[in-house]
This record gives C-alpha cells, sequence and structure tokens, in this order.
C-alpha cells in the first residue's frame, strides 16, 4: 500500500519536471539493483513498472502505468520497438519510450 | 427537450464500438481488427420505442486528450453535441483501461451508458465482472455485449433511456468500506493519478481476475511479432497475398472475360452499332477493325472491358485479402516487424495501414493518414502513397498486359517509396514523433463480416470508378477528334523520348492516367513498343500524376493536415522530381544492361 502511494507521490513530481530526462525518481531509483530502464530488461523479463515519464498521459491510457505488472515479449533489431505485455494487453514501445520506463524486476 | 438527445458511441479504438453501431442502426459500416478503422464519424438513426435518435460511431480515441486527427474529431463531436446520451463501449477483456475513459467522460459531467463490449472474449480469458455491482459503484448502467453476435444489443437500447450522469465524489462514497478509504474527494478535477486509483479501487471491487492457460491465438500472436519468426512468417504471408491476387484476378479475367469480350461482345457491337466511321462511333465502339478489347478503346467497349472485365475480378481479389489482413489482427503486427524500417524515413510501423490501403484504392489510403501524429508524417505518408503505390484497379490491368514485369515494377516503384520518403524526410520540418501502438488480438475473420466489407467495396467501385473509367475513354477520344492529343504529342515528344526513352504514342495514355490509372496501363498496350518501354512507361504512368480521385482527396485531407496549398504544392514537387529522376534512373539501367 504504501508503495503505490509513494509511486504515485514521485509521478506527479514527474510532471513538473517534464523535461525529458527520465524518471524524476531514477536517480534514487538507480541505487537499488532490481530497478531498471524498460530497454535493458531482456526478452521475456518481467516486473512491475515503477515510473513512467514519457508522453505518460498516451501510455497510461493505454494501461501501461506504474504499479502495473510488465513482461518484455520481443525487442526488435535496429533500434525497433519493444513489444510488451501489460495486463490482458499487449503494446508496442518505440525504444525512446523504453528508455523513460522503469521497471523493478522480480 | 425539443431536440432529441443524440447517441454517441465512445470508446477506445478496436473495442467493438463500429460493430455495435452496425447492430444497433442496422447499418453496415467497416469492422476490421486494428486501431484507426473509424477515422470519419457515420451517423444513423437508431429506432426506439417512442420514436428515432440519431446514432452517431465517433473515432476510437484514448483520452479525451486527443494525439492525432481521428481523436480530435472524437473529442470535437463530444464538445459540440448538446447533452448526448454517451455509450461508452470497453473492451471487458481491458475493463481497467476502459474505467478510466468512462470516469474521464463522468468527470466532464455528460449522461453516460457502459457498454461491455468483448463479453465472450473475457469471460475465456477469465475475466469476471460483477455487472451489478459495477453498475451500483458507477452509478450508470452497465450492459454485457457481444456486438459481433448481437449479444445484449437489446437491452442496450432499451437501457438508454436511463442513461445519466454520475459524479466521481459519488462513487467513492459508494466504495464498499475497506476499499482504499483515503480516495476521499481528491478524484475531482483532472489529476489522471487519482482517476486511476478510484479505477483500481472499483475494479477491486467488481472485477476478478482468474488465472487461464494462453490459448493457441495467444501462442501465434506472440510468435508473429517477434522477429526471429514474424519476418519470415511476414515474407511468407505477403508472397501468399500476391500470389493469391495474382492468381485469382488471372483466372477470372483470362479464363472467362477474355474470350467473352474478345470473342463476343466486341464483333458483336462492331458489327451491329451504326455509322462506323463517324465520331460517334469512334467515341463509343472505337477502332473497327480491332480484334482486341483492350485496343478498340471505345466507351463501350475498352471502358467496360477494363472496368468490369480486368479490374474488378482483380480488386475482388485483392480486397478479399486486405479483408483477411484487417480482421485478423495481423496488420498490427507487420507494422510492429516494420517500425524500423519505417523510422528511416520519418514514419513508424503504423503507416503501414494506410500503404496497405492503398494496395486497394489510394483514396481510403489518404484518408487513413488521420491516424498519424504530425501534418509532416501525413504529409509524408500522403504524398508518397499517391505517387509511388499503384491502386489495385492498375495492378490488376498491369497483371492482365505484362504479368512477366508486374511484380518487378511493383518493387521498383517500393523502392521509390523508400528513397524519396528518405528525401522529403530530410527536407521537411517538422517532428515525427515517437508512438506507442496497441497490438490487438488475433482473430479469426468472420465470413459475415468480410463478405459485407467486400459487397461495401465493390459497390463503392461500381459507382464511383466505373463511371471514371468510361468516362476516361469518352474524354481520351474527344480530345483525339479535336487534334489536342496530336499537339501534345508533338510538344511533349522531345521530353518523352529524350528523357523517358519512350515514344511520344504514350501521350494518350498519360491524359487517360489523370482519370483512372487502370485505364492509361490499358491504353498503352495498344502502343508498338519494346519490353523496356513497356516497362518504362508503366512506371512512369504509376508515378507521374494522382488519378483525380486521390487528388480530389489529397485536397480535402490537405485542409487538415497543415494546408491545401502545403500539401498539393509539396506532393505535385515530389511527383515531378520522383518522375523524372526516378524514371530517369530506371531509363539509366536500363540503357546500362543494354535492354532500352
Ligand atoms: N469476440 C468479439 N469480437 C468483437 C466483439 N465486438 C467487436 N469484435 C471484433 O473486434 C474488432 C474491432 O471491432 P470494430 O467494430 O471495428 O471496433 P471499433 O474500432 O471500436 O469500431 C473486429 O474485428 C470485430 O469483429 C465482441 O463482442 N466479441
Ligand atoms: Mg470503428
Amino acid at each position: 500500500m504504501d508503495e503505490t502511494r509513494a509511486t504515485h507521490a514521485g509521478e506527479s513530481a514527474g510532471e513538473s519536471s517534464a523535461d525529458g530526462q527520465g524518471c524524476p525518481k531514477r536517480r534514487q531509483c538507480q541505487r537499488g539493483r532490481a530497478c531498471k530502464r524498460l530497454v535493458d530488461l531482456e526478452c521475456g523479463e518481467t516486473g512491475r513498472i515503477e515510473c513512467v515519464d514519457c508522453e505518460r498521459r498516451t501510455l497510461e491510457s493505454m494501461g501501461v502505468r506504474p504499479g502495473k505488472r510488465i513482461e518484455v515479449c520481443t525487442k526488435h533489431p535496429f533500434d525497433g520497438p519493444v513489444v510488451v505485455s501489460v495486463g490482458r494487453s499487449t503494446v508496442s514501445l518505440s525504444r525512446s519510450h523504453a528508455r523513460q520506463l522503469d521497471v523493478v524486476t522480480d | 427537450m425539443a431536440q432529441s438527445p443524440t447517441v454517441l458511441l465512445m470508446g477506445h479504438p478496436n473495442v467493438g464500438k463500429s460493430a455495435l453501431f452496425n447492430r444497433l442502426a442496422g447499418a453496415s459500416i467497416s469492422e476490421s481488427n486494428y486501431a484507426g478503422t473509424t477515422v470519419e464519424y457515420t451517423e444513423s438513426q437508431l429506432a426506439l420505442d417512442d420514436g428515432t435518435v440519431p446514432v452517431v460511431d465517433v473515432p476510437g480515441t484514448f483520452s479525451l486528450e486527443p494525439t492525432d486527427r481521428a481523436e480530435a474529431v472524437a473529442v470535437e463531436f463530444l464538445e459540440d453535441a448538446s447533452d448526448p446520451i454517451v455509450v461508452c463501449v470497453v473492451d471487458a477483456t481491458r475493463i481497467e483501461r476502459g474505467l478510466n475513459l468512462v470516469l474521464e467522460l463522468l468527470d466532464r459531467g455528460h449522461r453516460a451508458v457502459v457498454a461491455l463490449n468483448m463479453w465472450d472474449e473475457a469471460r475465456q480469458q477469465g475475466v469476471d465482472v460483477d455487472v451489478e455491482a459495477l453498475s451500483d459503484l458507477l452509478g450508470v448502467p452497465v450492459v454485457p455485449t457481444v456486438a459481433t453476435e448481437g449479444v445484449g444489443v437489446d437491452d442496450l437500447r432499451s437501457t438508454l433511456d436511463r442513461a445519466r450522469p454520475s459524479s466521481l465524489s459519488g462513487i467513492i462514497d459508494r466504495l464498499p468500506p475497506g476499499v482504499d478509504g483515503d480516495l476521499e474527494g481528491s478524484v475531482e478535477g483532472d489529476d489522471p493519478a487519482a482517476r486511476w486509483e478510484l479505477v483500481d479501487a472499483v475494479v477491486e471491487s467488481a472485477v476478478t481476475y482468474r488465472e487461464t492457460a494462453p490459448s493457441l491465438a495467444d501462442h501465434l500472436g506472440r510468435l508473429t511479432v517477434a522477429p526471429k519468426t514474424g519476418l519470415p512468417f511476414a515474407v511468407a504471408v505477403l508472397y501468399g497475398m500476391w500470389a493469391f491476387f495474382t492468381a485469382v484476378a488471372g483466372f477470372f479475367t483470362d479464363g472467362y472475360f477474355v474470350p467473352l469480350f474478345d470473342d463476343h461482345w466486341l464483333p458483336w457491337i462492331q458489327s451491329v452499332f451504326p455509322g462506323e466511321g463517324g465520331w460517334l462511333y469512334f467515341l463509343l465502339v472505337g477502332d473497327p477493325a480491332a480484334t482486341n478489347s483492350f485496343e478498340a478503346f471505345g466507351v463501350l467497349t475498352s471502358g467496360l472491358f477494363v472496368a468490369v472485365g480486368v479490374v474488378l475480378p482483380a480488386i475482388l481479389a485483392l480486397y478479399l485479402v486486405l479483408a483477411l489482413l484487417e480482421d485478423s489482427g495481423y496488420m498490427a503486427r507487420l507494422a510492429v516487424l516494420l517500425d524500423a524500417a519505417f523510422h528511416r524515413i520519418g514514419l513508424h510501423g503504423y503507416a503501414i495501414v494506410p500503404m496497405v490501403l492503398s494496395f486497394g484504392c489510394n483514396v481510403p489510403g489518404v484518408a487513413a493518414t488521420r491516424t498519424l501524429e504530425t501534418d509532416k508524417q501525413r504529409f509524408l505518408t500522403m504524398t508518397l502513397l499517391s505517387v509511388f503505390i499503384p491502386c489495385g484497379a492498375q495492378l490488376g490491368v498491369m497483371l492482365s498486359l505484362i504479368p512477366q514485369y508486374t511484380g518487378y515494377i511493383l518493387l521498383y516503384l517500393l523502392a521509390g517509396f523508400f528513397v524519396f520518403g528518405a528525401i522529403i524526410n530530410r527536407l521537411v520540418p517538422g517532428s515525427s514523433p515517437e508512438v506507442a501502438v496497441d497490438i490487438p488480438p488475433l482473430r479469426r475473420p468472420r465470413p459475415s463480416n468480410v463478405s459485407t466489407k467486400l459487397s461495401l467495396r465493390i459497390r463503392g467501385f461500381m459507382t464511383s470508378a466505373v463511371p471514371f473509367v468510361l468516362a476516361g475513354v469518352g474524354v481520351v477520344n474527344l480530345l483525339y477528334l479535336g487534334g489536342v492529343v496530336d499537339w501534345l504529342a508533338t510538344v511533349l515528344g522531345p521530353v518523352l523520348s529524350g528523357w523517358f526513352g519512350v515514344p511520344s504514342e504514350t501521350v494518350p495514355a498519360l491524359i487517360a492516367g489523370f482519370m483512372r490509372k487502370d485505364l492509361a496501363i490499358a491504353q498503352l498496350s495498344a502502343i508498338p513498343m519494346t519490353p523496356f518501354q513497356t516497362v518504362m512507361s508503366v512506371v512512369m504512368v504509376s508515378i507521374y500524376f494522382p488519378c483525380v480521385a486521390t487528388f480530389a482527396m489529397l485536397i480535402k485531407e490537405g485542409r487538415t493536415g497543415g494546408g491545401v496549398l502545403r500539401v498539393v504544392g509539396g506532393a505535385l514537387a515530389t511527383l515531378v522530381a520522383a518522375l523524372f529522376l526516378w524514371g530517369g534512373l530506371l531509363r539509366l539501367g536500363g540503357t546500362l544492361l543494354g535492354v532500352a
């Protein structure tokens, strides 16, 4: 319960600092070993979304939002998209989206 | 209220709004398994017990803050309608994100009814929704539906008069104790994070998820989107589609229509039509000595033959494979596989949708660019597809006349698409945002839907394309009679033979190309040329100008896509450059290889 609270606090801070520099929580997040950028996850790895910083409105309305479980289905070569499954939906994210999404891996 | 309220079907893309609309209003508009099928609204009448009310199928939108043209249409609709009844269509398998939009709509004070569509799939996937609890919580009617089967549609119709507004604070008050009790009042206003918390609370008290084993479609869906398995599969699918298209088109044209027209219709009309040598004979029947329906070139001979005998079977076959591509949900997977390639030209994989539709006809292809985000992307796609993508009608005639070269010409044009795409991408200012794309589940195409779609498209072809083909033949013949063709041939001759190496007899084909590309190609068949000249002139006709219908569509879409002058001017500049450079390059290649 406390964790979700923290997530949302971090998130609304992210809104005010909309500078595209990644998640505001990133620095503190990187200290913990388990927290990675989505783009650094391997195919088949799963985790929980910690922070979404890119055009978060669009992604969130598609169901990709903090607190949700995420699985990387495939990563396409040549800087291609990263296909993830979140909840019951499958979403294809561009690499830049995937760089701005932090995930706590299992 | 004097005026009856409008019923708006709103919801995310690909949740079954159009399917529901068809059931509710007895209409038949396109339903497809990818986001962005409906870019234009459709209005119809909905029969209720006490009269009829207007009902509108609104383009899908993920939220009420639009990110592209199609979504903007949806939001404008909502804002312009006076006190509408909003039927919020939710995909029950993804109820959370659907509810987020429902709450957004309720927060704006709209009267709403929730249709929990895809109820069948939700069952299979172990998503159990307590409809009554959900309805009590939300304070608006909730009806489970299976739009494709018509299940729940009557219930939905009869609950429309119970549509009501509902406040978010009211929903919070109704939450059962113990479910996220600390939400109080924090949701009012436009705070998405708080809204999501409310969604989670509602879901916690009305939805349970059961674990289910992934189905065959799930496995296939994953394999087709992974590069290692997906790319070979995509090549096989595309090649299979091409093979089917060529085989079916050839089967009907060569097997039935060529004999019918050449052996029976042509000689008959040549003999019975009065006034051989007169202008009317020339206009309608054409060459009295012609022995083949391509070469006679009268409205009733070549015109009819091209429209009905050649193009109709071709587009029937093409639309059939397109329908399978659309309804299976494979289109979005192709988009993902091709995403990296499209990035090189400033687009993203979803540009495949307008491109694929353009193979049927460029007109809907241009319209489909509304799902792209920026003016730059729309301009790029509209221009490239109207310059480089041959439509099904044109391909049909090519297959009938030069089957051995058609595939190569198509590949050359596709290469042009990417080369010029890369160039325009450098030259045109504007941004190419990254997108997230929703991938629909693979579904088995429903025969009834495929056949509805086919008959819609064929009817469209009969009413809008056939008259153009016939008129095109008439116009070219009139220009002949008026001496315009000869004059143009003299003027353009040096350029045609000097730069492209084709004879000046191709002028009538270029004129016909303004009207219809298929007709232009048919016209080329009557000219004695070397094989290379034929290929060259076919490439020229493909590139040099979009047909009238596409041109009109470019003007129309240009208005919302960055200004008519900019779009049409840019498209014209591109096609002139493409014609001379890409056409010239082909000739150069031909000369180097010694075939030109
Ligand atoms: N299984 C199932 N499929 C559905 C249902 N409703 C729609 N579909 C399919 O979902 C896809 C999207 O439907 P469409 O009406 O085009 O969605 P729209 O984008 O919201 O207008 C189509 O392939 C439909 O056949 C349903 O209730 N159950
Ligand atoms: Mg639709």
